[in-house]
């Protein structure tokens, strides 16, 4: 947990001598409520991983099939779903964003989709793995994942954006249109990747009923899974409304 | 077989390496705050 | 675009000062009329302008083929694979010259100022969205007009003309609703050449395939084949729709 414990201390804790109890537990946890409540997250999603990890690899029954590759699925289908939560963030917040214009809303856009764009990596890359597992290729157009692949691209190209126009009112605003448009991009690009792919043998997926003990370890995965992407987006959101902070003070110690 | 492993743990700390970067962009942005803060409280009592 | 639609966003021109007495403002007969004057007001003076140095319609054409040349030889085509790979490169060909269009005509409007100006004119932003779309589809059309032919004699597809008409218009429509759009919104940031193509290509997939797919059918039809100029009309009414609500929020202040 020593990630979680750096991210809430403002100033490195040197183990001074002079540092009494007490002051050393305020810098490790957080002297602020709200630190403390991210410190408290971070600590539940820790010990949540560790036993996501041993569940996925221990105890969770495994396809009669597939073997051990299923495991991947444990895997793959929480973080897919944190993929799907953080780009409809990013479309709720860029709404927010337009109708109230609260630089709140513009955070936590930018947030979502930083954190989005790394679990759509992590799912491409697993279902990769899956890919080859399965089907024999690393990569097959099919739609789901030729949609996420899109859906990646349009991500990064918004982040793109957010670099190239810095923290401007007009910038907040054309990212907000971007983030709203590409998520209404994303269903009818699965459709219309479906129609396209009609004319070739569909691709198999499992589609027997998985028993209890393996639907536990996937809720149990989907809520860690939850659970690590809040801890990331309040780290990204804190991360914008600090930089946004310093950006303007630094603006009024010049202008 | 391996590659599976290979990457398993590669995605995992790939994960805990963002984890790790988004705290010190954190702590880094939280320093320049602080500094850009006292520079701006020190030129105000210059002026007054 | 409905016409509920072009009343409730007329609603906020202010009639009285651009259209002559009795003409506009009262009914929505009269703010229809309007809306589609100031529109053709401002193609017109686009129009005139490029008209004037025919800068972006030639080398919009001219890369175009270019395209379709290099493609030629990329893919080594013969006589089994030409129905399989024309109809790609045709519109790839398209889409390129699109977005060098694209990118020039917003570059133009915001290196002399006119967009700014445009925009501080009594006019509502959706007349402007409306008018640089129809600008943006003349500009590819005549690109069309002159790539089309090309296409057809060096790749030796037998292009069913009226069969392609509506497919074209339909995809030029797509590609220009979602490009004005992503145009404009490329114009807000620091590198527009740069971004405009990396913004647009994944949200125009779903046109390009529509349109791909339609074309290919022309030149060798399939059976069940999915009704592709249909979903092509359908996307072209949702980017339209999106993207006329979303312009007046790229192009504030």
């Amino acid at each position: 947990m020593q990630v979680a414990r750096e991210t809430t201390g403002g100033v490195a804790p040197p183990a001074a001598a002079s540092q009494t109890g007490a002051r050393r537990v305020r810098t490790l946890i957080g002297a602020t409520p709200g630190e403390r409540a991210v410190t408290a997250l971070g600590l539940v999603t820790g010990v949540c991983m560790l036993v996501t990890i041993w569940a996925i690899l221990v105890a969770a029954p495994v396809d009669v099939v597939q073997g051990m590759p299923f495991r991947i699925f444990y895997f793959h289908v929480p973080v897919a779903w944190v993929t799907f939560l953080a780009f409809f963030i990013v479309f709720v917040a860029s709404v927010a964003y337009l109708w109230r214009r609260d630089e709140r809303w513009d955070w936590m856009a930018r947030a979502a989709a930083e954190v989005g764009t790394i679990f759509t990596t992590v799912t491409l890359i697993t279902g990769s793995l899956w890919g080859r597992t399965i089907w024999g290729t690393w990569w097959t157009w099919d739609p789901r994942l030729t949609t996420t692949l899109i859906l990646w691209f349009i991500y990064v190209g918004y982040l793109m954006l957010r670099s190239y126009t810095g923290r401007t009112a007009s910038g907040a605003r054309t990212a907000a249109v971007l983030g709203i448009v590409g998520f209404v991009d994303v269903p009818i690009d699965y459709l219309s990747v479906t129609w396209w792919r009609s004319l070739h043998p569909p691709t198999t997926y499992v589609q027997s009923g998985l028993p209890a003990s393996a639907a536990g370890t996937l809720m149990f995965s989907l809520f860690t899974f939850t659970l690590l992407f809040s801890l990331l987006l309040v780290l990204a959101y804190q991360l914008q409304r600090v930089q946004t902070g310093a950006e303007k003070l630094r603006g009024q110690a010049e202008g | 077989m391996g590659y599976l492993v290979v990457a398993f743990a590669a995605v995992w700390i790939g994960i805990a390496g963002y984890l790790g970067w988004l705290a010190l962009r954190l702590r880094g942005a939280r320093a320049e705050l602080a500094a850009v803060s006292e520079l701006v409280r020190e030129s105000s009592a210059e002026k007054s | 675009m409905s016409d509920t639609n072009m009343t409730r966003m007329t609603t906020r021109v202010n009639t009285t000062e651009i259209s002559p007495p009795g003409v506009g403002g009262d009914g929505a007969l009269g703010t229809a009329s309007a809306f589609a004057r100031q529109v053709m007001a401002i193609v017109a003076k686009d129009l005139r302008s490029e008209l004037r140095t025919k800068q972006t319609w030639s080398a919009m054409a001219l890369f175009a083929l270019l395209v379709l040349v290099v493609f030629n030889f990329a893919f080594d085509l013969r006589v089994e694979n030409t129905a399989a790979v024309a109809p790609g490169v045709l519109w790839v060909a398209f889409v390129f010259a699109s977005i060098l269009g694209l990118g020039r005509t917003v570059a133009a409007e915001h290196d002399q100022g006119p967009l700014d100006r445009l925009l501080l004119c009594p006019v509502n932003r959706t007349v402007v969205y409306f008018a640089k779309l129809i600008g943006n589809v003349l500009f590819i059309g005549v690109v069309e007009v002159v790539a089309v032919p090309i296409f057809a004699i060096i790749y030796n597809v037998p292009v069913a003309l009226g069969g392609l008409v509506p497919v074209v218009v339909l995809g030029t429509i797509g590609v220009a609703a979602v490009g004005t759009l992503f145009a404009a919104m490329a114009a807000n940031t620091r590198a527009r050449e740069l971004l405009l193509p990396v913004l647009i290509f994944p949200l125009l997939v779903p046109v390009v395939i529509a349109a791909v797919r339609a074309t290919s059918a022309l030149i060798v039809p399939v059976a069940r084949d999915a009704p592709w100029v249909g979903l092509l009309a359908a996307f072209d009414v949702i980017f339209l729709s999106i993207s006329a609500v979303a312009f007046e929020y790229v192009v504030e202040d």
